[in-house]
């Protein structure tokens, strides 16, 4: 996982209500942290003990993957993420647990999907992907990271595009509208549609509505399953008028 | 703790043991029979002041692991005694608190 994946992950958490500070943990060090500079000294300090606790758990055959350290007035929560890094949180006592936990999981899975190495950049793909060649990740800043536009970040008018250029655009639009809506989670759902979808039929702009159906398919609750199925009908059907118009 | 209370605590759904220790350690009162986890809520207890020496980050007042595949764990650190318990996996921590506050209490452990 790359300096910018590890920061985008602490970015969001802190966004929580509740949540003040989060930090990763791996191998001895802190890779990547939101706390004030004041106790950044004590951090690697802090992860090493969560961490031999845990360690300590695992050897009396204990699956125990997640720690809450309560404190005077806060709690620090650590998860223990695939065995590979601690994500250590500094949360007020009132948090909504479910919230973080599922967040959490979806971070989990989205580690195991896309691997520990940041994907390599893909042409229908640049403005997200290659964040991490073009800016130095210590320096990373919310607000650096390019968003796609619903046109999929080509520049290209539809008319001087390909096929299959265009197809990139529009299925990148729906992958975006996902991500506005569900953030980090977005991405996994929209790999596991993309693959039934490829699967399923031929990849094309008239299955681009099966996408979304399969898309709404993946989402979790029906408001949440009725919003974005609104949105994406009403950009594909967008996008083909623009196609005819041409 | 008597004997009485210790019934009282067993007789939460969710608990399935427990373990009282004093300042240095040693078993005041236990229902767990599983060995190795009571040396590790026991660990729990004398690694907390380390924690606090570490982090300066004030006292602490529980340590609580949650798993999916494992009952949960945890231990309330009091200044004479604290009180080490095995809860049922699923059981939220805030849960679990609300239903043991009144033996902490009588126990000078937490907010009290």
């Amino acid at each position: 996982m790359s300096k910018l994946d590890m920061d985008k992950i602490l970015d969001e958490l802190v966004s929580f209500d509740g949540i003040s500070h989060s930090c990763i943990y791996q191998n001895e060090q802190i890779m990547a942290s939101t706390f004030p500079s004041v106790i950044q000294d004590k951090l690697s300090g802090m992860g090493a003990y969560i961490d031999k606790i845990f360690t300590s758990a695992h050897a009396i055959d204990r699956n125990h993957d997640e720690i809450h350290i309560e404190l005077e007035e806060n709690t620090l929560i650590a998860y223990r993420v695939n065995d590979d890094f601690l994500l250590i949180l500094m949360a007020a006592k009132s948090i909504n647990l479910s919230l973080v936990y599922m967040t959490i999981k979806s971070i989990e899975k989205s580690v195991k999907v896309h691997g520990i190495t940041p994907p390599e950049a893909k042409p229908s793909q640049p403005n997200f992907l290659n964040v991490s060649n073009t800016t130095d990740a210590g320096d990373y800043k919310k607000e650096d990271i390019p968003i796609w536009s619903l046109d999929g970040g080509s520049e290209d008018a539809p008319s001087e595009m390909t096929t299959q250029q265009k197809l990139e655009r529009y299925s990148n639009g729906l992958k975006k509208l996902l991500l506005d809506s569900f953030g980090p989670v977005g991405d996994i759902i929209f790999d596991e549609a993309s693959k039934k979808w490829k699967a399923l039929y031929t990849p094309e702009l008239e299955t681009l509505g099966k996408l979304v159906d399969l898309i709404t398919l993946e989402i979790d609750g029906k408001s949440e399953k009725r919003s974005f199925f609104n949105k994406a009908s009403k950009y594909v059907r967008r996008s083909i008028s623009e196609i005819e118009d041409e | 703790m008597d004997d009485d209370a210790i019934d009282e605590i067993m007789q939460i759904k969710q608990i399935k043991g427990l373990i009282q220790t004093d300042t240095e350690g040693e078993d005041v009162v236990s229902t767990i029979e599983d060995e190795q986890l009571s040396h590790f809520l026991r660990f729990l207890v004398g690694y907390a002041p380390l924690f606090e020496e570490t982090a300066e980050l004030g006292s602490i007042k529980s340590i609580i692991l949650t798993s999916n595949k494992n009952d949960n764990l945890g231990v309330f650190i009091g200044q004479e005694h604290s009180l080490g318990v095995l809860f049922a996996r699923g059981c939220s921590v805030k849960k679990l608190y609300s239903q043991i506050k009144i033996f902490l209490k009588n126990m000078s452990i937490g907010d009290e």
